[in-house]
């Protein structure tokens, strides 16, 4: 368990850092002069000062080889340093810090809502295979994962900011405020949760010492809590962990929505200011985060079930 | 009594499936025909006819530059359909041939594959995007090409999964020793034993891919205006949600339908060909 846990982080490493090497040249290379393009979209081109340029030109390390830049921001990434935002004129650290606890906490809320939902119903659809609840729960999923977050988001507004006036239509102001992109980030996830506990049931329901139990005369009850609980807890990780994945993408939708103030936001308005290095601090950090959850997950999936062998990966 | 395909016998199982195929057909004819169904021209703007409600004239009512929003949605249909149906073709050769190629292969170039497909699986799709479009040029091509570099990965995985499992089949050994060449193998054996199951993704891709443009091109990515993608039209009403929302949620309805009825179409397959492939193949 422990080499094969090892072996992963070791693995991870080397996906980190070619994931933040990618991404530096992805976003970092642009053609022309960099700190040219930098004062054109941050005055709109209206003052392209050449003392300005110049000074931004030493304050981005701009004026050095690409492989000198490279480094040095590797270096700073390694410390958990992503440079100074070129639209704020802040270290990108001190931002992140600031918008991740909200991200945080707009992400559980919903994850917790999604199981709250999708557990039972997976659970109910997959004792109740093949009837009505089952086809109903299946189809109303699927219709619910169909719909895309930003128009689920939009009807929500509509309905319960604009016309009921029980939540605030964006930010992060009041207690509600959380309400409404919780509970579309929630949405989105509803779907794979409910298939995924029903597959997971189905699969342990379907096990010889559940026939077993059946023939010993354990009550039905007693069966399920003690037997097919213990052994559905491997999807249920599975499940939480890939819902917190989906989280780190899906916020990006979400929160430009509502305006929440957290990473996914602070992303979006970093590729529309064109700001490499909050662009570049936010995709590593969530990147990071995904694969760690990941690892987390898989970890945690082979503790509690005893039969996965850690020879993959 | 003629014999049917067990796949489309319909029975309780596959109606998903059924109907799925049933609406993916109505909307793909819909989308060829569209030119023929729009009621006006899709750019031409109108303005003393701005932001009008629903009515016999107008489906779908006007939007804020007194665009008719029903021709639209239609317009819109071939951008949106078009884009998703291209990154699942492309994404799902480049995935196949290199899934194939490394299970073929083997060995060091295998693992050197297996850790690039690992890479790409780091990212979240939408991030990975968003990151990719900012050295590109804003366009519905530079989406088509940032969306397909992280979607191969999940064709690559299984393609190699399966080319894994078909190295080791005696038959495979037989064909080696009366003498088929390395590539006559590939083509002649693992390719036919893997196109079923990269089918099957495609069909419950597709559905997702849809979801995904649509995200992108809300967040500003991909065709520009006046050009109607269904993302784009559902961004421009939201300034307008208050008075006018049919300005964004027929769109926004559009994109929900679409993928609901692809979306059908791949559940119905993974319950009616794999039950096994529920747990191999999971979108984020």
């Amino acid at each position: 368990m422990l080499k094969y846990i090892v072996k992963r982080l070791l693995v991870m490493l080397l996906v980190l850092w070619a994931v933040s090497t990618m991404t530096y040249f992805m976003v970092h290379v642009t053609p022309g002069d960099a700190a040219t393009a930098i004062v054109f979209n941050l005055t709109g081109g209206t003052n392209m000062d050449e003392e300005l340029i110049e000074r931004i030109n030493k304050r981005f390390d701009l004026d050095k080889p690409v492989y000198v830049q490279y480094f040095n921001w590797l270096l700073g990434v390694f410390r958990m340093d992503f440079g100074i935002s070129y639209r704020y004129n802040m270290p990108v650290m001190d931002m992140i810090k600031a918008r991740l606890p909200n991200t945080a906490r707009l992400g559980l809320t919903a994850v917790f809502l999604s199981a709250l939902i999708g557990i039972p119903l997976g659970v109910l659809s997959a004792l109740r295979q093949n009837r009505l609840l089952d086809h109903t729960s299946r189809v109303a999923t699927l219709f619910i994962g169909s719909v895309p977050g930003f128009l689920s988001g939009l009807v929500l507004i509509i309905i319960f900011s604009l016309k009921l006036k029980w939540f605030p239509t964006s930010g992060m102001k009041t207690a509600g405020s959380i309400v409404l992109p919780a509970v579309t980030l929630a949405l989105g996830m509803v779907a794979t949760t409910t298939r995924m506990m029903r597959t997971g049931m189905l699969d342990v329901l379907r096990q010889d010492f559940m026939v077993v139990a059946k023939a010993k005369g354990i009550r039905r009850s007693s069966m399920l809590v003690s037997h097919a609980f213990r052994n559905a807890l491997p999807s249920i990780v599975t499940v939480i962990g890939l819902q917190i994945g989906h989280i780190l993408g899906g916020s990006v939708l979400v929160e430009t929505i509502f305006a929440w103030p957290g990473l996914g936001s602070l992303l979006n308005d970093a590729v529309s200011n064109r700001d490499t290095p909050m662009l570049e601090g936010c995709v590593i950090l969530i990147t990071f985060g995904y694969t760690a959850i990941n690892l987390l997950v898989d970890v945690v999936y082979a503790w509690l079930d005893p039969r996965v062998k850690y020879t993959e990966g | 009594m003629k014999k049917r395909s067990a796949l489309f016998h319909i029975n309780r199982k596959n109606v998903l499936l059924i109907l799925g195929l049933t609406l993916s057909a109505l909307i793909l004819l819909i989308t060829i025909f569209s030119p023929l169904l729009e009621t006006h021209n899709p750019t031409k703007m109108n303005l003393p006819n701005k932001l009008k409600a629903p009515s016999s004239e107008n489906y779908f009512g006007t939007d804020a530059l007194g665009r008719d929003v029903y021709s639209r949605i239609l317009e819109g249909s071939r951008v949106s359909l078009g884009t998703a149906f291209v990154v699942v073709i492309f994404s799902a050769i480049l995935g196949t041939a290199i899934g194939l190629f490394s299970g073929f292969i083997g060995g060091r170039t295998d693992m050197v594959c297996m850790r690039i497909v690992d890479i790409f699986l780091a990212f979240p799709t939408i991030v990975f995007v968003l990151a990719m479009t900012t050295f590109l040029p804003t366009n519905q091509l530079s989406l088509i090409l940032a969306i397909c570099c992280i979607n191969w990965v999940r064709y690559a995985r299984i393609a190699r999964g399966e080319a894994v499992i078909i190295r080791n089949v005696e038959y495979i050994e037989a064909a080696t020793a009366i003498g088929n060449s390395k590539t006559g193998i590939l083509f002649r054996y693992f390719l036919p034993n893997t196109v079923s199951k990269i089918l099957i993704m495609m069909s419950m891709d597709i559905g997702s891919i849809i979801l995904y443009c649509a995200s992108l091109s809300f967040l500003g990515l991909g065709t520009q205006p006046p050009s109607p993608a269904w993302g784009t039209m559902i961004n421009e009403g939201r300034d307008y949600i208050r008075n006018a929302p049919w300005i964004s949620i027929a769109p926004g309805i559009a994109v929900a339908v679409t993928a609901l009825s692809f979306n059908m179409i791949g559940d119905g397959l993974r319950d009616a060909l794999d039950p096994r492939m529920r747990e191999s193949i999971q979108t984020e």
